[in-house]
């Protein structure tokens, strides 16, 4: 009976709050169980009352993996540093979905979801945060497919496996970050969802998505890995293809990813004091 | 130490209404308005939440400098009329909206029910909608694993738990959300608004609940237009009006206060502003005449022969093809009596010019004495274009109403009605 919630005694405090706030771990963690169902209820009805289901999973990436192999591939033949470049592009498509796929989500939950901001309090963060776990689910049926092409390719991961786990914190991490932030930007300013398509367009022309890092110029690629999904696709590719593992791009990604989390974060925390007034 | 689960200080909080925008008058105003508007939404945009110069017109004061104290283990109701403030004290306290002003401190867990069944997704079944609601209101997993049994015999859809929510009618999802609400374990509830949903038992059955729910000593918060309800379960209420506090006391004293209020506090129906309907055509007035002595008034004596004359006025059109009017008169605690409707007693409306009274009469009213409200409604071409209610507070009194000399005693409510007595052979 010692937390804030639990205590008959405990005073708690209304006011209008400061404009900056960081993260409440402790009222994160007593919600815990809501987060669960929020995901759980967000992966069923994204899926409920369609005929293909979750192998929706499966055609999505897929699907991208061989337009991009027909178009950039073998029309265009962009180099895949000597990889097949069927697996080199789906490499790279299995974490971009999840990206893209979450921010799309998230950008537009707290919108859809104002019913329940205006009726009830809980950690607002729970929204978008709930779009960027369940993605997830998916994300785990595309690394399923990752090993029939793996197979099919007669191609198996290095020992670089281990880091895969490192990879993924880095992708959920700028995937949360730019998801809580185009969330709050989107309670205000309802532009940020006509915009989405466009943003994520250009995000992914700005990640080696269909191309590799190295047809960059020397002198840009300093610029150029600022971006936290390069480290995580070459990263992806290095485990898979047997190249030795970029860790320069890896860590300056995995810096610009927790630079990112902390100012949306801190960004959603300013902005949310308005959600009930505004969504 | 004083004994108070919620108290409250000096709390306001402001709105921002939507700014009028000026309109340009030529050409070049027209394009440079296209083209700064952006900007200019931006900065509208942006101010939504700001209150620099609080005279600003465009400022609503939903609250203005109220301060309450509650008593652990206390109900307190709170009266008032649409956006009197109600709801926004219950939002303020339960944090989903935040004071501009002032403060509140609250002593122990609360939990506020602004509306049942929050969270309740229809591909869920019902089961998972217990727990996705139960965590919305702050339950943890483990807490509604111990109750689920309970809440599911409680909510009586125990044969449908499995059933996705969609398949429910309305009547079983209010039954379900009520359920889970009634197992909450917070020092603190505060509900609005929501017995005015389920069927009669239901709304019998969540009475009872909530008189448990304040004799085991919890504290609770009570919104409802539903009067008779208020006095029920609250000794104490606040009365509120435009956002201010404007008196603290027993229930049953208030709620009086309040009924004569809305009685004498009646502005010319054109001025009204808490109406509902599309507003092309409005009521601008409603007089209540005594067809006896061709005046009128607001008191009736019950049997008379009496006429409502309904003003009305178009804003766009000089000419209505179709109208039609309902008048609803209800008892002082919103009890339903009874309707009036000219196309439900085969009355077209038909071509009528843009502003004009319609008359409904009734040759003998065949209501006791006692204290009515009346709402109307507006329905222009089959389109809902007004409503408003409380426009009058009709008194009815008996006096001899069957010419005999004895008549209904004073002060005694229900129905007048026509009776022929005779012995049988």
């Amino acid at each position: 009976m010692h937390t804030r919630y639990g205590s008959i005694n405990r005073e708690m405090l209304i006011k209008r709050s400061p404009g900056w706030r960081w993260i409440d771990w402790e009222e994160l963690s007593h919600y815990r169980d809501l987060l669960y169902f929020l995901t759980i209820r967000g992966i069923r009805a994204r899926y409920a009352q369609s005929v293909m289901g979750v192998s929706w999973a499966i055609i999505q990436p897929l699907a991208t993996t061989l337009i991009f192999t027909v178009v950039f591939g073998n029309f265009a033949k962009l180099s895949s540093d000597g990889a097949p470049y069927l697996l080199f592009s789906f490499l790279a498509i299995l974490p971009w979905t999840y990206f893209s796929s979450t921010i799309t989500d998230a950008s537009v939950s707290l919108v859809q979801n104002s019913l329940l901001i205006t009726k009830v309090y809980f950690p607002r963060m729970f929204i978008p945060l709930a779009s960027a776990l369940g993605k997830w689910l998916d994300f785990s049926i595309g690394l399923l497919v990752l090993v029939v092409l793996l197979f099919y390719f007669k191609a198996a991961p290095g020992w670089e496996l281990i880091f895969l786990p490192i990879l993924l914190i880095i992708l959920f991490i700028v995937s949360v970050a730019l998801g809580l932030l185009f969330s709050a930007m989107s309670v205000q300013y309802r532009d940020v969802k006509h915009a989405m398509p466009f943003i994520i367009q250009l995000l992914m022309y700005l990640a080696p998505v269909v191309y590799s890092t190295h047809t960059i110029p020397l002198a840009w690629q300093k610029w150029y890995v600022l971006n936290p999904m390069v480290g995580v696709v070459e990263g992806f590719r290095a485990i898979f293809l047997h190249h030795p593992m970029p860790w320069n791009w890896i860590t300056t990604g995995c810096g610009v990813s927790i630079v990112l989390f902390i100012l949306s974060a801190a960004y959603f925390r300013r902005m949310e004091r308005g959600f009930a007034d505004m969504a | 130490m004083s004994d108070w689960a919620i108290r409250v200080e000096n709390l306001s909080k402001l709105y921002r209404l939507g700014c009028v925008e000026k309109r340009p008058d030529t050409l070049f105003g027209y394009f440079s308005a296209a083209v700064r508007s952006p900007l200019d939404n931006f900065r509208k945009l942006r101010s939504m939440n700001h209150f620099e110069n609080l005279s600003d017109k465009n400022i609503l004061w939903a609250l203005d400098n109220i301060s309450f104290e509650v008593r652990q283990g206390e109900a307190m109701g709170i009266i008032g009329h649409n956006g009197a403030g109600k709801s926004t004290i219950l939002k303020i306290l339960s944090k989903i909206t935040e004071p501009t002003f002032g403060e509140a401190r609250v002593r122990g867990r609360i939990s506020s029910l602004l509306e049942i069944g929050t969270g309740f997704h229809p591909d869920l079944t019902g089961r998972d909608n217990i727990y996705m609601n139960g965590t919305i209101l702050g339950m943890t997993k483990r807490e509604i694993d111990r109750k689920l049994d309970q809440i599911i015999h409680f909510s009586g859809v125990e044969k449908h738990v499995d059933t996705l929510l969609k398949f429910y009618s309305s009547g079983m999802k209010v039954r379900l959300g009520f359920s889970v609400a009634a197992y909450l374990e917070q020092e603190i509830i505060m509900v609005d608004e929501v017995l005015a949903v389920g069927d009669a038992d239901f709304q019998k059955k969540c009475l009872r609940t909530m008189e448990d729910v304040s004799s085991q000593g919890r504290t609770t918060l009570f919104i409802s237009h539903d009067l008779g309800a208020i006095q029920t379960l609250c000794k104490r209420s606040i009365l509120m009006q435009n956002g201010k506090l404007i008196r603290d006391g027993d229930s049953a004293t208030l709620v009086k206060e309040y009924l004569e209020s809305t009685d004498n506090m009646r502005r010319p129906l054109n001025m009204r502003v808490d109406r509902t309907g599309k507003g092309e055509v409005t009521f601008s007035d409603i007089i209540l005449v005594d067809n006896k002595t061709n005046k009128a008034t607001n008191t009736v004596i019950s049997g008379s022969d009496i006429s409502f004359l309904l003003y009305y006025k178009s804003h766009q059109v000089d000419y209505i093809y179709d109208m039609e009017i309902e008048i609803d008169i209800s008892n002082q605690n919103r009890g339903f009596i009874t309707s009036l409707n000219n196309r439900m007693t085969h009355k077209c409306l038909r071509d009528l010019p843009g502003e004009g009274v319609v008359e409904c009469n009734i040759e003998k009213f065949p209501l006791l004495s006692g204290k009515y409200r009346i709402d109307i409604y507006l329905n222009i071409n089959g389109g809902y274009c007004d409503g408003i209610k409380d426009v009058l507070f009709l008194e009815v009194i008996n006096f001899d109403q069957y010419k005999s000399g004895f008549g209904h005693a004073q002060g005694r409510g229900g129905v007048l009605m026509q009776q022929q007595w005779k012995i049988r052979e």
